[in-house]
């Protein structure tokens, strides 16, 4: 049986990192070009060296901003993803089952309800407060279940947490009615008027994350291995699972500051990047990144596209892309046409 | 072979329990350096249970075990690891995990700061697998693997940690007879190579062969301790596991062999009459 991600030669391995990045960049710049208004390439160029024409306000601050916060979003998410599926072992692990976003949403609409704001930097920062105490209260509830963050426990008090905070949430909505659309629409994520000092919190925690992963491959690949033969090979595994589950859930809620809640990247990304690269953590990470941030900037100019002029919510059209190509990875996998 | 006799490990009073369940109260028992060491008994006597207190999977609810000079509660997770391999009963891993993967995190407990792999590390890899004979599997993930060629690959991965003691649980459980003998056949090999070794087993003429020391467990106590010859007698075999049996010598190694004859009767509470 033919198997793609057998180990590959060194040259196959930066041959797929430079095609990836370079789509990468593809990716970006036509995000710059797509949306209600669609620009040619020469416009756009024009674009950053006029001030005060359509095009330019258009450009410079409308999509420059959302250019770079897709794919830091889909970076974020996607190694969140992946640091959790591989500690939980858990391949159905996702930054939303910590809890993270029920959190941030629950917080959001309280906030909205209650006291009407509508500052969006403050709504970020109402968010992070709600993702942090998600993860707190599903890490309290995990210790009471079990205290050692085997397998299931921790997925089990996130999934608890999120379904009682995802009915709380159906429960302000429904008194909600005047405000229903605008909320709505923050609640399944989006990049739309976004500004970009979030930035400069997130860039430099997911520049560190990169580099500690990177560093801390063997223990995460050793922990992909049973409890016991991973312990009897000198892992930590308590310290490196709540070490671990930490980066994850903090990088999910800068993820909910920059761009509200979104679903999917940190389920499907790191299941692409696996299949892509095999499971070995120095291989996958890049890709993991890499993928995320194709998702999310792929959903992000069809967020713009499909419904144009007004924008389609952006965890509808990730699940709508994400969806069937994971469920087309997994069947394939299962026929052994991938993996 | 008495040169071998250093005393390495020694259990010092040690009570050992799963939850509320007592394993052993007051184990007192001392393993030799350079032996290979049978741990046998009945299901549930208790053999696994210290043998995973021994690699601190399992805390000691009192007394103390020492290896070499120090208890082994002094030790990092990883200064253990260099000391004690042990391969788990039912070692687990993604099947798409290459065979070369799964080796080289036998060389966890080695790695500097920054997760790099030395010349030894890799060294050390290639050495378990050619020891292993696994050279053609490299690049094969362990979901293809039959389950000889999977438990090579598992011992492969504990060879790989170059601990001068290791420890199995039941490594040869599931195997054929061939694959039986080719793991013992490796075990003796690492044993002739300098290795402490102590090793939980089910089959009794298999631990015969092999073994330097047998000890029987029974209900959480040692029930017998020495050598093959002295360990396998009707009267040892009766007292643990209640059958009647005859021992003879195989006519090559002129080991003790069992023939287990018939099983004695149940008692009213259900057990076993010993």
């Amino acid at each position: 049986m033919p198997h793609l991600t057998v180990l590959e030669g060194e040259d196959r391995f930066y041959f797929k990192l430079a095609f990836c990045s370079f789509f990468l960049i593809i990716l970006m710049v036509a995000s710059l070009h797509f949306g209600a208004e669609i620009y040619t390439p020469y416009e756009v160029w024009n674009a950053f060296w006029e001030l005060e024409t359509e095009a330019s306000i258009i450009i410079q601050t409308l999509r420059v901003p959302r250019m770079v916060l897709a794919p830091v979003t889909g970076m974020a998410l996607a190694l969140s993803g992946l640091l959790l599926q591989t500690v939980s072992g858990n391949p159905l692990a996702s930054p939303a089952f910590l809890g993270v976003n029920s959190g941030a949403a629950f917080f959001v609409l309280l906030a909205f309800s209650f006291f009407g704001f509508t500052s969006l930097w403050f709504l970020s920062l109402i968010a992070f407060a709600g993702a942090l105490t998600a993860i707190s209260l599903v890490f309290l509830l995990a210790f009471s279940f079990g205290a050692s963050f085997q397998q299931s426990t921790l997925l089990l008090a996130g999934i608890t947490l999120s379904s009682f905070l995802s009915s709380a949430i159906t429960i302000l909505l429904a008194t909600n009615e005047t405000t229903l659309e605008a909320l709505l629409f923050w609640l399944s994520g989006s990049f739309a008027n976004r500004d970009m000092s979030g930035l400069i919190i997130v860039v430099p925690v997911l520049f560190f994350s990169i580099i500690v992963t990177l560093i801390m491959k063997s223990s995460l690949d050793s922990l992909l291995m049973d409890d016991e033969s991973a312990k009897a090979l000198g892992l930590s595994i308590f310290k490196l699972r709540l070490f671990f589950i930490f980066l994850s859930a903090l990088l999910a809620s800068l993820a909910v500051v920059l761009a509200g809640p979104v679903a999917f990247i940190g389920l499907v990304a790191p299941h692409i990047a696996k299949n892509y690269a095999g499971l070995s953590h120095l291989r996958n990470i890049p890709f993991c990144l890499l993928f995320g941030a194709h998702l999310t900037l792929m959903a992000d100019i069809a967020t713009r596209i499909l419904l144009s002029p007004s924008e389609a919510p952006l965890s509808a059209v990730l699940a709508f892309i994400g969806v069937p190509f994971l469920v087309f990875l997994l069947l394939s996998k299962k026929r052994g046409v991938v993996g | 072979m008495d040169t071998k006799k250093a005393p390495l490990t020694r259990y010092e009073k040690v009570n050992l329990s799963y939850g509320s369940t007592i394993v052993f109260e007051a184990l007192n028992l001392t393993l030799n350096e350079g032996e290979i060491t049978m741990f046998c008994g009945p299901n549930g006597c208790g053999k696994s249970t210290a043998l995973k207190a021994l690699r601190r999977l399992l805390k000691v609810r009192s007394g103390i075990i020492f290896h070499g000079a120090n208890p082994i509660d002094d030790l990092s997770d990883k200064a253990l690891a260099k000391l004690m391999s042990l391969l788990t009963q039912k070692p687990s891993a993604p099947d798409d995990l290459t065979v070369e993967q799964l080796i080289k995190m036998g060389r966890f407990a080695h790695l500097g700061y920054l997760g790099h792999f030395s010349k030894k590390d890799k060294e050390k890899v290639a050495e378990a697998l050619s020891l292993c004979h696994l050279q053609n599997l490299v690049h094969e993930t362990i979901g293809n693997l039959s389950g000889g060629q999977l438990q090579r690959v598992w011992l492969a991965m504990i060879i790989a940690q170059d601990s001068p003691t290791i420890l199995l649980d039941e490594p040869t459980n599931h195997l054929d007879i061939t694959h039986q003998i080719e793991t013992l056949e490796l075990i003796k090999k690492l044993n002739e190579k300098g290795r402490t070794i102590i090793v939980v087993m089910h089959d009794l003429n298999m631990a015969a062969r092999y073994a330097d020391r047998m000890i029987l467990f029974k209900d959480g106590k040692v029930a017998a301790d020495g050598t093959p010859e002295e360990v396998m007698q009707p009267s040892n075999i009766r007292n643990v596991f209640n059958i009647d049996c005859e021992i003879m010598r195989d006519n090559i190694y002129q080991k003790p062999m069992l023939i287990p004859y018939k099983l004695r009767p149940y008692n009213d509470s259900g057990n076993l009459n010993g």
